[in-house]
C-alpha cells in the first residue's frame, strides 16, 4: 500500500520509498527506537532555556538576545514544516519593540537528544538568517554537522507520530 | 528445534532491518549481515575466524541475497559463490534471492544454480512466506 508522506515530500523518491517499506512492514517505530535508544533529559522550560543558551553562547553569541525559551504545547506543525520560531513585535510605551522568542513544540519533549538539538539549532539559526537559504543551512551544519540526516529522521519521527500516535513514549496528550 | 542461521546480503540498511525484524519474529536468532556481494564472499572465505565467532551457526544455512547491489550484485555473487564452494565447505548454504521485481527471466537465471532455493519479492513477501522458504515449520 502506498503511503502518503507529507513530512518527507521534498526528499528524493528512494528515501521516501525506504520509509514506505518500513511503514508497510509495520516496523517504522521500532526502526526509530533502535536508531535512537535514549532520550534527552531536558524536561521543562528552565532546562530548555539552559540547553538553548549553552548552544547560543557557543555559536551565536553576538546575535540578539532571546527573551523567552519555552516548550509550547500549542504549536502545530503547520503545513508539515518544522517552523517553530517566533519574532514578536509589541508596543511598549508608545514604541514598537521586537523580541525574539524560541518556542519548541512539546512534541520534542520526549525525544532523542539529536532531535531536540536539531530543532533548537534550526531555531537559533533563524536569529541570524530569517530565510531557509544556503547560508541558513550552512549555519545549521556548523552547529550540528549531521543536521540534514537528523532533520530527515525528525520528519520520519513526525510521520510515525501522526500515523500511530506514539514513538518514544506513550503520552496522554 | 534449532532455527537455521541466516546471512543477509543487501546494500540497503532499511531492507536489512526489515528482514532482520521478520526473521526474529519467526524465531531466527543468529542473523549475520553484509552490504554487498564482495563483502559477503569475504565473510564466507573468512571461514576459520567466523567459525570461532559464530560456532555451529557458521556457515549460515540460509543466505538472503539482494539482486541489485553496488560493487557486486546478486548474480555475480552466485557465480563467485559456485567457485568458492569448490574450495570451501559451504554445502549447507542455500540461497534465497531477494529482488525488487518479479521478473521470470531473473528467477529462471537464478534457479539454474542448484543452491538457489527460492525467490522473495521485496515488499510483497510476507513473514509467513519467509518462514516457509527458510523451512521453519
Amino acid at each position: 500500500m502506498s503511503q502518503n508522506l507529507p513530512y518527507l515530500a521534498h526528499y528524493p523518491a528512494h528515501l521516501q520509498n525506504d520509509i514506505r517499506r518500513l511503514v508497510d512492514a509495520n516496523t517504522l517505530g521500532d526502526w526509530l527506537r533502535t536508531r535512537y535508544p535514549s532520550l534527552h533529559k531536558v524536561a521543562n522550560d528552565n532546562d530548555l532555556r539552559e540547553y538553548t543558551m549553552s548552544l547560543k553562547n557557543q555559536y551565536l553569541k553576538k546575535t540578539t538576545p532571546l527573551s523567552k525559551v519555552i516548550y509550547d504545547s500549542k504549536i502545530h506543525i503547520v503545513n508539515h514544516a518544522l517552523g517553530l520560531h517566533s519574532y514578536v513585535s509589541r508596543v511598549q510605551g508608545g514604541k514598537l519593540k521586537s523580541k525574539n522568542e524560541l518556542r519548541v513544540s512539546t512534541l520534542f519533549k520526549n525525544t532523542p537528544d539529536a532531535f531536540l538539538n536539531m530543532i533548537v539549532v534550526h531555531e537559533l539559526a533563524h536569529l541570524k538568517e530569517k530565510q531557509h537559504n544556503k547560508a541558513f543551512y550552512q549555519l545549521c551544519q556548523h552547529m550540528l554537522p549531521d543536521y540534514h540526516q537528523i532533520e530527515f529522521d525528525v520528519r520520519v519521527y513526525l510521520t510515525e507520530l501522526e500515523r500511530t500516535g506514539w514513538v518514544f513514549v506513550i503520552s496522554k496528550t | 528445534m534449532q532455527q537455521p542461521s541466516v546471512l543477509i546480503i543487501d546494500d540497503s540498511e532499511i531492507e536489512r532491518y526489515i528482514l532482520s525484524h521478520q526473521l526474529k519474529k519467526i524465531g531466527v536468532s543468529e542473523i549475520m549481515q553484509q552490504t554487498n556481494g564482495t563483502s559477503g564472499l569475504e565473510f564466507l572465505k573468512n571461514y576459520l575466524y567466523n567459525l570461532q565467532q559464530y560456532g555451529a551457526s557458521f556457515p549460515p544455512a540460509i543466505i538472503i541475497l539482494d539482486v541489485n547491489m553496488p560493487i557486486m550484485g546478486g548474480f555475480e555473487f552466485l557465480q563467485k559463490f559456485a567457485e568458492l564452494k569448490t574450495q570451501v565447505d559451504l554445502d549447507i548454504c542455500q540461497i534465497l534471492m531477494y529482488s525488487g521485481s518479479d521478473d521470470p527471466q531473473e528467477k529462471a537465471r537464478a534457479l539454474q544454480y542448484d543452491f538457489v532455493k527460492g525467490f522473495l519479492i521485496k515488499g510483497e513477501s510476507s513473514t509467513e512466506e519467509l518462514k516457509i522458504e527458510i523451512g521453519i515449520t
